[in-house]
């Protein structure tokens, strides 16, 4: 992708504008969201009525019943609050892996595929547009060893500028640690709020136990996990001299038929764990391939997950 | 078994390092491919097997090992290896008249067809290990191959062989090809002559190689052709009568070369039109001349052709007619601007090819398109720069500058060195009035007084010359160095008009040229058609060139050019008789010994089927595997599925 090239064209931010991202759990927040909560608070749809107690506001008394009943009683409308979006970019090396981008590690597989740091990129703009629109809170949140710097934005359509130049001037790079990431989120952010996590998931020491932990301190989870197709499927046979992207180990072996196989099953066994921590802790699970344009994975699997309608 | 390309130690080299390298190649681990990937977990998760620890084993033995024998058999290929004995091989020098006779009909095609089967033949019966050089023999012996065991190669020489314009040196031919055994054979064979063997007359009797073989090709000596045809300006009739511009001579000279006597009719064409013809009738051996005379204002071919007259066919049609280009006549043009202007009359008009207009000074044109201007006692003040000028006793503002006025003085001396006084000679000729020159650098004098010079030539880009006295009105009127004064003045001025021009149709070969008495053999030029000089030698009066092939030759010798149009083939005048020793034909024996066919076609197309089998057994699947593969339905339509069942 060029470095100057625009992350998401204007054709595509145009059919963004209808969608809205969407949250399972009710959760509180300051009130000018466009989610419904179960709790009651200062909205404009009518909710329900409950006894007067002094000290409520006498603006929400219900004027008609009192003068039919003699009895002051409430009216309580649903509270529309505000939830913060947080979008979690993995930015780590092996992100650059399986694609054609500036700076990537092996572009041979991508066949002119993107590589999945440059699809994380795109989907987390669209992802942002979408929860401006919307008029969200929204935190982007870099990570790789530790959480980067984040971008605090809200208010608008017109605020996307900051997040496109924001997300472009994101250099690749460090380790992902899935447990300290997730440590210092939880410390950062006491608030509970919509998670977005867009990675390759590829950590060596587990990604299950740290997004439970997100889980369960209360943050509703949306998992859209990236992988390219040699990811998935290596394309190469033969004697194979391997080297980890991220922490630059070395392994020699054959590989065949078989071993294909048997690599395909554990990467899927693996997305499968993923999948079920999201669902069990009421989140969501999106697993794309870098081959599916963006325009088709937002519309296509994100959509039919339930993330964005 | 012998290797005709490569010695044994060389084969064997070239085979341990090429088979070092593929080994070393196959050591080198070419199938590893180095990777960076995202992760190691699923690779090792899928507990796939890791590769042995022996770095340096060969992968592909297989594959190796037919690359090798490939390989092997390529540089068997290379080095032709042939059964049998090669110290019995010998080296044969295969003599193939192509001389002009060649292209005489025979009963099918011509007789080099019929030679090229007969050596074509020979070739066949050689012995496989036996070596032949093709040499191609005419005027010169050239050798087409090498001595070459190879016979298609030969034998594709003796194919592509052609019937050459010049007649055969036999001599020379047998001397080459013993020279050519003994510098570069390893043993000497046979000298095989495959020709008619039609020599001039002084070559019959020459030195036989011992070891020659005879394989001749009977012709029909019947044949009545032109040898020569020349052109030149004909000479005046009579003494005193001006010789005609447009009028010129030919000459043409005839053989008859077969036994029996020809009645022959000549035709002489200029420019497509009948300019002469005769009836002739030449005996059994001999030779003939004939002249016409004919005009030709303008320049155009001349043809002469023979045909015979008594039905008798001619076996070699090539020399029947010949061709030549008749130059165009030049003329002079010379204006005259005198005060009395009759008085140079009678010293101009004498020569046909010089016209002059005499004309008064007050008629003077600049633009005139004169060759000459002649200025008599007249200076312009715009004299042309750029045609020559004679100026006849000049007033100031000519160029040349006047020392003095001499009056009464004697003519003391001619220059006999300089253009215009060579051959001039007078004695007691008193001057009653002349202009006496200073000398300009590159000025020469040419007549001198005892003041000093009275005629002075000017040597530049344009030639000038000036008297200081006019001759008509002196007492040199009558002398006989007044008319040759102004001959040599015109030479001078314009040579190439003056220039005798003679045109000849000859045969290629060597060519005798006679030259004029007194020809500074320093002036002689010999140029050939693209005017690039040709060697040539002088002897005596005799000048002597070589033309190897058709074309025209210029030979330029002071006044006189002569242009020979060398497209008349050079035949031989008699059949070559050789001694009765001399083996003839092809030997039965020879014949017999054909062997088996060279096997390195076979050999490199194994090789090359090998190097095929190697890449469609294991290089071919290499590349296809190192392709990406197509991708998978999607991950989440398989869970989807995976969780449904």
């Amino acid at each position: 992708m060029p470095e100057n090239g625009p992350l998401i064209d204007t054709p595509l931010l145009e059919k963004l504008e209808r969608l809205a991202i969407q949250w399972q759990k009710s959760l509180p927040g300051a009130v000018g969201g466009h989610n419904t909560s179960r709790f009651a608070g200062g909205g404009q749809e009518f909710l329900d009525h409950r006894q007067f107690y002094d000290g409520d506001d006498l603006r929400a008394v219900n004027w008609r019943a009192y003068l039919r009943l003699e009895k002051m009683f409430l009216k309580m409308f649903q509270l529309e609050p505000r939830i913060p979006v947080r979008v979690l970019v993995d930015i780590s090396k092996s992100m650059l892996t399986g694609g054609l981008t500036s700076g990537s590690i092996d572009a041979a597989g991508g066949k002119g595929a993107l590589s999945k740091f440059d699809y994380g990129r795109k989907l987390a703009a669209a992802l942002c547009y979408v929860s401006l629109v919307r008029l969200d809170s929204i935190y982007l949140q870099p990570f790789a060893e530790k959480l980067g710097d984040p971008l605090r934005l809200g208010g608008g359509r017109h605020r996307f500028q900051p997040v496109a130049n924001y997300l472009q001037a994101l250099k690749p790079g460090g380790t992902t640690h899935f447990i300290d990431v997730t440590r210092d989120f939880i410390a950062r952010y006491p608030q509970r709020g919509l998670v977005i996590v867009i990675s390759d998931f590829l950590d060596d020491g587990g990604c299950e136990k740290p997004l439970q932990y997100l889980a369960d301190f209360g943050h509703e989870m949306i998992l859209i996990h990236i992988w390219a197709d040699e990811d998935r499927e290596p394309p190469w046979d033969g004697e194979l001299d391997l080297e980890d992207a991220e922490t630059g180990t070395r392994v020699q072996l054959a590989f065949d038929d078989n071993a294909r196989a048997a690599y395909t099953t554990a990467f899927d066994d693996y997305a499968l764990q993923l999948r079920n921590v999201a669902l069990r802790n009421g989140g969501r699970y999106v697993g794309l391939p870098t081959s599916i344009p963006i325009e088709e994975a937002i519309f296509g699997p994100i959509v039919r997950a339930g993330a964005i309608a | 078994m012998n290797f005709l390309n490569l010695s044994f130690g060389e084969l064997m080299a070239l085979a341990g390092i090429i088979s070092a390298g593929i080994i070393a190649l196959y050591l080198l681990d070419r199938t590893k491919r180095r990777q960076v990937v995202a992760t190691l977990r699923f690779w090792t998760a899928g507990k796939l097997p890791e590769e042995l620890q022996h770095k340096r084993r060969i992968h592909q033995p297989w594959s190796m090992l037919l690359q090798l024998l490939s390989m092997l058999l390529l540089l068997l290929a290379i080095a032709a290896p042939r059964i049998g004995d090669l110290g019995a091989a010998h080296d044969h020098v295969l003599l193939l008249d192509t001389s002009a006779w060649m292209g005489a009909r025979a009963r099918q095609g011509i007789l080099l067809d019929q030679a090229k089967t007969a050596a074509l033949v020979y070739v066949k019966s050689l012995p496989l290990l036996d070596r032949v050089m093709l040499v191609r023999a005419d005027a010169l012996a050239t050798p087409v191959t090498q001595f070459d065991s190879d016979k298609n190669a030969v034998s594709d020489a003796i194919r592509r062989s052609r019937p050459s314009t010049s007649a055969l040196n036999l001599e020379q031919a047998f001397e080459f090809a013993q020279q050519a055994q003994r510098l570069q054979s390893q043993k000497a064979g046979e000298i095989v002559f495959v020709g008619a063997g039609r020599i001039a007359k002084q070559d019959t009797e020459l030195p036989v190689p011992p070891n020659l073989r005879l394989i001749s090709i009977p012709s029909n000596g019947e044949n009545v052709g032109l040898r020569k045809l020349s052109v030149r300006r004909a000479s005046s009739p009579s003494p005193g009568t001006p010789t005609s511009p447009d009028t010129w001579e030919a000459f043409v000279e005839l053989r008859n070369d077969g036994s029996l006597p020809r009645e022959i009719t000549l035709l002489l064409q200029f420019a497509g039109t009948a300019a002469g013809s005769k009836t002739l009738t030449l005996a059994a051996g001999s030779e003939t001349q004939a002249t016409f005379l004919f005009h030709a204002k303008a320049a155009g071919f001349l043809e002469a052709r023979v045909t015979s007259t008594n039905g008798r066919g001619d076996a070699f049609p090539q020399d029947d007619a010949a061709v030549i280009e008749v130059p165009v006549g030049k003329t002079l043009r010379v204006a005259v601007y005198s005060p009395e202007p009759d008085l140079l009359k009678p010293l101009l008009t004498g020569n046909a090819q010089v016209q002059a207009t005499f004309d008064l000074p007050a008629k003077y044109d600049p633009q005139s398109s004169a060759d000459i201007v002649v200025f008599d006692r007249f200076a312009p003040k715009d004299a042309p720069a750029n045609v020559a000028s004679v100026w006849i006793e000049p007033p100031a503002g000519s160029p040349f500058a006047m020392r003095s006025a001499a009056t009464k003085t004697k003519l003391e001396r001619w220059h006999q060195d300089t253009a215009l006084g060579a051959g001039l000679y007078t004695k007691d000729v008193e001057l009653a009035s002349t202009e006496v020159f200073n000398l300009a650098p590159g000025d020469q004098a040419v007549a001198e007084t005892a003041q000093g010079p009275v005629v002075v030539q000017r040597q530049g880009a344009v030639k000038m010359a000036a008297l200081g006295f006019d001759p008509v009105r002196s007492t040199m009127k009558y002398d006989l160095a007044t008319p040759l004064l102004i001959a040599n003045l015109l030479r001078w001025m314009a040579p190439e008009v003056f220039r005798r021009s003679d045109v000849q149709a000859g045969t290629v070969g060597t060519v005798n040229v006679t030259l004029d008495k007194g020809v500074n053999p320093a002036n002689v030029k010999v140029l050939g058609d693209d005017q690039r000089p040709l060697p040539f030698t002088i002897e005596g009066n005799r000048l002597q060139f070589f033309a190897g092939a058709a074309g025209n030759v210029r030979v330029v010798t002071g006044n006189r050019e002569t242009v020979f149009s060398l497209t008349l083939p050079d035949v031989g005048d008699v059949t070559w008789r050789p001694p009765a020793d001399v083996a003839r034909g092809v030997r039965r024996s020879l014949v017999e010994s054909s062997s088996a066919p060279n096997p390195w076609p076979w050999l490199a197309l194994a090789g090359g089927l090998g190097l095929l089998a190697d890449w469609l057994l294991y290089g071919r699947r290499q590349i296809v595997r190192l392709k990406p593969r197509a991708a998978s339905p999607n991950l989440v339509e398989r869970l989807r599925r995976r969780k449904a069942s």
